[in-house]
């Protein structure tokens, strides 16, 4: 009935609408000749009792016509009018019983027989009412002569033979139904068993056909989830475009990108160059990328075959197993660090990343091998740890040169005084003048000394940042100078130069030691000019200091900036040298800038620049980048 | 023997000899111990080593210490005898080369009663040093 292509043509509910709906039609086709069984039946039913009237009818009319005559041939004998009581009643019932028998036979066949019975009946009774109208009018010899002819009797007899072909025209009708009925039901009882038989064979056929569309399709299905689940090959597909096909479809689409995604994750899993496993929380390796074997140079077969303790530093062993069972719990670990034994018996240093999987008891991890990173650590550890011995030592070095250098100082110092005072009487002019120099000597090394100390203190000072204002410090500075060089002209030109973010004191320092530089380099017996310039610039600051002093050879632009180095001898001006070594030091560590321009004669300009924002500039990076420079400055 | 006045505790013969010369000058110094290193300042003000059997109590009216000795340091000496109740009570007045913020902080979180840094010049020297014994011997009232 159905071809394999309909049948998988169809979805689950048309199916199961056919499986229904088939045997259905069959029980309605069923049902509506049964029905048409019992409309026949009960016609058949109504065409008999009509027909057992209709002889009933026609008996009693052969009766009533029966007892008129003889009612009447008794008249006629004794004349006694008591026995026309059966001719009376005759008269009354017949056409009584003959619209009944009508009645009865209208819609039949033997409408013909039934004129003729009318008939003869009416003609029956006609015949006796003419022997009764003779026999009362005295004609009683013509009436028995009538009766004695036999005339009476032809009639009955016609009548008795239209009532008989009456009867067996309704015999025949009623055997002819008869007939009929029972074809009716032999055909029924063969629709009756056909259709059953048709019924149950469809059934069981669709049962058939659906279950092995349905149940073997259902368990490859099922089979395929629990394929997928294991990881396995699917079995081939199920086809058909219903619900289970659909299904199947799906699963071998999930399957599919499963496959992709367990693809992605291996090719991840291969090429990392991260440690990558999978650990059980049986204390197993149950899976690990081939960086591990590169890394510590076992098999992954010996790595497998151990718990994954074993191979941990016994030092790290007991944190190790804590971390895990805070894995264990829930948490996750982040920046966990452990030793790792390598297949040659050193250790490796591993930064762990992990998390577990509490329900399928696993845990993820992800590791690097930073042994290296270790070892630049410690290597750094020891560098900064010489550096800061350095320092100490640098440290004691100056407080031995602050202790130990003025020490003696004061001694030439004192001794000298001792024997001028002692021995001052007996000393010519030139001796006299010879002491004074020793003095004078003695007082510029000891200020040497203090700017030195006072330079390399700068160094190991933190800046405190603040607000600050050139402006006014260098006013402050200038009002300063002015008290001291009281028989100098000072003009101090004060533009409008940007607050700084920088350390007050330090910046102090800049400016004090800028200023006492044009102070000590302007021309003897002129007005000094001293002018302060700022402006903003992108991220930083730039300031200058500006003077008509002497000025400088550009030649020597960078080396003023040098400790001790003067360009002009102690004779014509007096200073340490260190000043502008300072200014370069502080303005350096505040991540700033520091340059000169000068010409012989007219002048010089200190130019400096502050960042915007502030960054302290440790000492060690000025050391390396000062070294840097030279390098490069050859 | 006579109360001590003043302990004077310097390793530079030349600095010990200014010293003394400026306080002689001002006739300051009536009693004046002098000592030339870390250990032996701690022998006396604690009567052991060739000062046992001196009365612990008996002790110099101000110290003058310098930072810088040989054996035990000045900041040590200072230590000690700020720790120990016999003596914690004796005024010491640093008297030191060094300007150094490490070494100052240090002494005044120790307890030192005075710090002060030597000049250079011999003036200033010379004029330090007097007003420190004229301060110490005649201004300042001691613990009783």
């Amino acid at each position: 009935m159905v071809g394999g292509k309909d049948r998988r043509g169809l979805s689950l509910s048309q199916k199961g609408l056919l499986l229904v709906g088939v045997p259905a039609i069959f029980q309605v086709l069923l049902l509506a000749s049964l029905f048409a069984f019992e409309r026949a039946h009960d016609r058949a039913r109504a065409a008999e009792l009509r027909r057992k009237e209709v002889v009933v009818s026609a008996y009693r009319l052969l009766a009533l016509l029966i007892d008129a005559e003889t009612g009447m041939r008794g008249y006629l004998i004794t004349q006694k009018p008591e026995f026309l009581e059966p001719y009376d009643r005759a008269v009354r019932e017949i056409p009584k019983e003959l619209s009944r028998l009508r009645a009865l036979t209208e819609s039949d066949r033997a409408v013909g027989e039934l004129d003729q019975i009318a008939a003869r009946a009416t003609a029956s009774l006609a015949f006796q009412t003419q022997n009764r109208q003779l026999i009362q009018s005295g004609a009683r010899a013509t009436a028995l002569d009538r009766v004695q002819r036999g005339i009476g009797k032809q009639i009955m007899d016609a009548f008795r033979t239209s009532m008989d072909q009456l009867l067996a025209a309704e015999q025949r009708a009623a055997a002819n139904e008869e007939q009929h009925s029972i074809q009716l039901r032999s055909r029924l009882n063969a629709a009756l068993g056909v259709g059953t038989a048709a019924n149950i064979a469809i059934c069981v056929g669709l049962i058939l056909l659906l279950t092995r569309s349905f149940t073997r399709r259902l368990s490859a299905v099922i089979e395929n989830t629990y394929r997928l689940q294991q990881h396995q090959a699917l079995l081939m597909p199920v086809g058909g475009e219903d619900e289970i096909g659909d299904l199947d479809r799906r699963i071998h689409d999930m399957a599919a990108a499963l496959e992709k995604a367990e693809n992605d994750l291996t090719r991840f899993f291969t090429i990392s160059l991260e440690m990558l496993c999978i650990a059980g929380f049986d204390g197993f390796f149950k899976r690990l990328n081939p960086v591990w074997e590169t890394v510590l140079g076992y098999s992954s077969q010996e790595l497998y075959s151990r718990p994954f303790i074993d191979f941990v530093h016994p030092d790290d062993r007991e944190a190790t197993v804590a971390e895990a069972k805070r894995l264990a719990e829930g948490s996750t670990t982040v920046r966990f660090e452990n030793r790792y034994r390598h297949a040659d018996g050193s250790y490796r240093w591993l930064l762990w990343n992990a998390a577990a999987l509490p329900e399928a008891k696993i845990i993820y991890a992800a590791a690097t091998d930073i042994t290296q990173r270790k070892q630049f650590e410690s290597t750094l550890q020891d560098q900064n740890a010489a550096l800061e011995s350095a320092n100490r030592e640098l440290e004691s070095f100056s407080y031995s040169v602050s202790h130990d250098l003025r020490a003696p100082l004061r001694a030439v110092d004192g001794y000298t005084r001792i024997l001028e005072e002692e021995y001052g009487a007996a000393l010519d002019d030139e001796a006299r003048r010879l002491l004074n120099v020793i003095r004078s000597e003695s007082r510029r090394m000891g200020v040497l000394i203090d700017d030195l100390l006072a330079f390399s203190r700068l160094s190991r000072q933190s800046l405190s940042w603040a607000e600050v204002d050139l402006g006014e410090i260098s006013s402050e500075i200038i009002a300063e100078k002015r008290r001291r060089y009281p028989d100098r002209t000072i003009e101090f030109a004060n533009g409008e130069a940007p607050i700084a973010r920088a350390d007050r004191s330090a910046i102090r320092q800049v400016l004090f030691n800028l200023i006492a530089n044009a102070v000590k380099y302007s021309k003897p017996q002129a007005p000094i000019h001293i002018e302060l310039g700022g402006r903003s610039s992108g991220d930083h600051n730039l300031y200058w200091v500006r003077d008509h002093g002497i000025g400088f050879d550009m030649r020597y632009a960078k080396k003023i900036f040098g400790v001790f180095q003067r360009l002009h001898s102690d004779g014509e001006i007096e200073g340490s040298g260190v000043g502008l070594a300072i200014v370069q030091r502080i303005i350096q560590r505040h991540g700033g800038r520091v340059w000169a321009e000068g010409e012989p004669g007219k002048g010089a300009v200190f130019f400096f620049t502050l960042p915007v924002t502030q960054i302290e500039i440790q000492e060690m990076e000025l050391i390396n980048e000062r070294s840097g420079n030279s390098a490069g400055r050859g | 023997m006579n109360e001590v006045e003043i302990l004077l505790v310097e390793d530079n013969p030349h600095d010990l000899e200014l010293t003394l010369r400026a306080l002689r000058k001002n006739h300051l110094a009536n009693s004046i111990t002098s000592v030339t290193d870390g250990e032996e300042a701690l022998d006396f003000l604690f009567a052991r080593g060739k000062y046992l059997g001196r009365d612990v109590s008996n002790g110099p009216r101000v110290v003058f210490l310098d930072l810088k000795l040989p054996k035990v340091d000045g900041i040590e000496v200072l230590r000690q005898v700020k720790a120990d109740e016999r003596t914690k009570k004796i005024p010491i007045v640093i008297v030191t080369s060094s300007a150094e913020e490490r070494d100052r902080v240090e002494s005044y979180q120790l307890g030192v009663n005075s710090y002060v840094v030597k000049p250079i010049e011999f003036d200033s020297f010379m004029k330090t040093i007097t007003e420190l014994g004229f301060y110490w011997m005649a201004v300042n009232k001691s613990a009783p």
